[in-house]
């Protein structure tokens, strides 16, 4: 027992006296996640400041003032609503609001350009949000309650599915390159071929990746909030759990995708395609209710939906389900286990 | 004497095997396979092959590429599983065992397995751990081993800085840090220039004398002949040839050539004339290859050897022929086979095997 340990203490040192000696491996990968998180968290999280036209000369409405507040929009008030729709159609404004300017039509007509549905979607996305945050102050006739008032923008929220996602590619990819790595240059061979080696090296290579790709979100997390503006909330020891063992799992899966790969080329292929799939199934960009039902009922069987699941709950403060997702996730972690000490098993010295 | 394998006392040697926990001391042999085979799909990669080395012994395993050597080493070091058939090191069994089986043996493969991160120290340190050799314990071994490897002075520096030879050398190191009693080299020299691997010979005799079973994998004859005990010639999977250096260098020396590249351009009809005043036991003994311009002599038993090369040096001088290279050369794998299967001839007449066409002047003595 005493000696499987000192094995493992053994392998884990060897690898992080590696992983430092290769600087750049750790800030290509650091970079990586800060990029994903503020480019594709902010591309995803939509235009701020959107030039929007609002014909309301009489003032009959506070929609200006509303809509200004969100950030969402930035409004411009016309008087001639013949001049706003010319702006609409150069460009210069995206959408448009005219107000009745008639005492007892108290009507709103959304005008946009309508050649993209995306633009139209943020749009909507933004004047529901006024609708459902302000109802108390807006002088509409639309009256809307939300059953649990979040504090989070659209920003704050895709920061929580990304950090999943980012479990998935710094894990994955740190796993592979470790293990496959071994391969490559035969040192695999020199643990496997003492006495539970191989034991040793799974459990020593699981751990050490799962600490190394949690340093880097952490790190990354902690460099991008600050600069892009987005909350990591205050659960900060359920945000280390979560990310610990969201990474685990990952780690675990990524391993039994390397002994069944085995090589570099076709292994990172893999997973960067299956990566891409995962991220828009498991509900990180568009939230699951969102998402056609058969697609609804695959985000269910992976592991990403519930790794997203319980990073929303620790950062966000949604309801979450904690209990199921820790079991998922350990679920595929020994699924994954058992696979690669399966695979490496029967096939030691062809990898 | 014939040296087919087939007859191998394969239930005897199994039987002698010792139970206990990997005691070589107590075993007849320190590697024995029995019945050994691997398949792939419908292609048998080694087929019912045994094999016994007896303790101290290094043994060669000589073949051509493809012949099943590195297959046989992966399933005696329990990286492979075999198809078929069961095998021991130090009395354990390799397939039930496997685990108590690895501590007792090490392995140099073709390739070198180290980190190219780590230091010379930091490399074997790492293994001495893997292995749980106690830290005093650790730290001597590897002070001797890196001495001993000439790396003393590099011992900090990082092993990706090294040259190939050193990076073997440390291979080799790692290896034995652990004190096996059976070592596996699979194709150890391969890729060395001719110095490093003249040290690696110089470093696998030193086991060798230390008591250290070696069971050593190549494709050349030269190396085989030089440090083996015994060779063991595999082709198709299977072991076709097996003896002792004496029994097969008796064979092997009547298929080696002299070698000599003549000078300037001798018309053929000319060169014949010259080649047939030779003494009489050369005939049909000396070829003449146009493209290199290289006449090759059979090369006769070592009591005639001297004498033998006085009458050509002679035939040479007296016919005006000048040369500019005078070599000998080893026959092929093939051509070995070809003569320690063929049946035997009478000792003293060295010409009854072919002459090699692939003249390979590597030992110049111009």
């Amino acid at each position: 027992m005493n000696r499987d340990f000192n094995q493992i203490l053994a392998i884990v040192n060897k690898d992080i006296l590696q992983w430092t000696r290769r600087p750049l491996y750790f800030v290509s990968s650091t970079l990586l996640a800060v990029l994903i998180i503020s480019i594709v968290g902010n591309t995803l999280a939509g235009a701020v400041k959107i030039p929007f036209g609002l014909f309301d000369p009489s003032a009959v409405s506070d929609l200006g003032k509303n809509l200004n507040e969100t950030k969402k929009f930035e409004v411009h008030n016309y008087d001639d609503l013949e001049k706003a729709k010319a702006d609409l159609t150069t460009g210069k404004i995206v959408a448009l609001a005219n107000v009745s300017q008639d005492a007892l039509d108290d009507s709103v007509q959304i005008i946009t350009e309508g050649h993209n549905p995306l633009v139209d979607q943020q749009i909507s996305m933004g004047l529901l949000s006024v609708l459902t945050q302000k109802d108390s102050s807006l002088n509409l006739p639309i009256h809307s309650a939300v059953l649990f008032p979040v504090k989070f923008s659209l920003r704050d929220y895709m920061t929580p599915g990304l950090a999943a996602y980012l479990c998935y590619v710094l894990a994955g990819m740190n796993l592979g390159f470790s293990w496959i790595y071994e391969w490559m240059e035969k040192t695999y061979r020199q643990i496997i071929l003492t006495p539970n080696g191989l034991r040793s090296a799974i459990i020593a290579k699981t751990l050490t990746v799962t600490i190394e790709a949690s340093t880097v979100l952490w790190l990354a997390l902690c460099i991008t909030a600050p600069l892009v503006g987005f909350t990591l909330g205050s659960n900060f020891l359920g945000l280390v759990g979560c990310t610990l063992l969201s990474m685990f799992t990952f780690t675990c899966l990524g391993l039994g995708a390397a002994c069944l790969l085995k090589t570099i080329r076709i292994y990172t292929m893999t997973i960067s395609i299956a990566g891409v799939a995962l991220m828009f199934v498991s509900g990180i960009i568009i939230p699951v209710e969102a998402m056609p039902r058969w697609e609804q009922s695959c985000a269910l069987f992976f592991p990403m939906f519930y790794a997203a699941d319980a990073f929303k709950g620790v950062i966000l403060g949604t309801p979450a389900n904690y209990l199921r997702d820790a079991g998922i996730l350990i679920a595929w972690s020994i699924s994954g286990l058992c696979f690669a000490s399966f695979l490496l098993h029967q096939q030691k010295a062809s990898l | 004497m014939s040296l087919p394998v087939h007859q191998i006392e394969v239930v005897k040697n199994k039987m002698s095997v010792s139970k206990d926990a990997g005691n070589c001391s107590q075993s007849e042999f320190a590697i024995s396979a029995v019945n050994l085979c691997k398949n792939y799909g419908e292609a048998r990669v080694v087929d019912n092959l045994n094999l016994n080395v007896k303790v101290g012994e290094l043994y060669a395993l000589l073949g051509d590429n493809g012949a099943g050597k590195t297959t046989t080493i992966s399933m005696l070091t329990t990286l492979l599983k075999p198809s078929a058939g069961e095998f021991f090191i130090c009395g354990l069994n390799g397939i039930k065992q496997a685990e108590k089986t690895k501590g007792s043996f090490g392995i140099v493969s073709q390739d070198i397995a180290i980190y190219q991160e780590l230091t010379a120290f930091e490399n074997l340190w790492f293994i001495a751990q893997l292995h749980g050799i106690p830290r005093k314990r650790a730290l001597e071994r590897i002070e001797m081993l890196l001495e001993h490897s000439g790396l003393t002075d590099k011992a900090n520096h990082l092993a990706g800085t090294f040259s190939g030879g050193m990076q073997r050398k440390l291979t080799i190191a790692s290896a034995l840090l652990h004190e096996p009693k059976v070592l596996f080299m699979d194709e150890p020299t391969v890729g060395l220039d001719p110095a490093a691997r003249r040290q690696i010979w110089h470093t696998l005799k030193g086991l060798r004398n230390s008591g250290v079973t070696i069971l050593l994998t190549t494709h050349y004859l030269e190396e085989a002949e030089l440090l083996a005990d015994r060779i063991g010639i595999i082709r198709q999977g299977k072991i076709v040839v097996e003896g002792t250096i004496d029994e097969l260098r008796h064979k092997i020396q009547g298929i080696r050539s002299i070698a000599i590249r003549i000078t300037g351009e001798v018309a053929p009809d000319i060169l014949q004339n010259k080649i047939d005043k030779l003494p009489g036991r050369f005939s049909n003994q000396v070829k003449f290859d146009p493209l290199r311009n290289t006449l090759s002599f059979a090369q006769p038993k070592d009591s005639q050897l001297v004498k033998i090369l006085h009458e050509i040096l002679n035939w040479l001088e007296q016919e005006k022929i000048s040369f500019t290279r005078f070599a000998t050369s080893e026959p092929n794998l093939e051509e070995v086979f070809m003569a320690l299967t063929l049946e035997p001839h009478d000792d003293d007449e060295p010409g009854h095997f072919p002459i090699s066409d692939d003249v390979q002047f590597e030992h110049d003595y111009t």
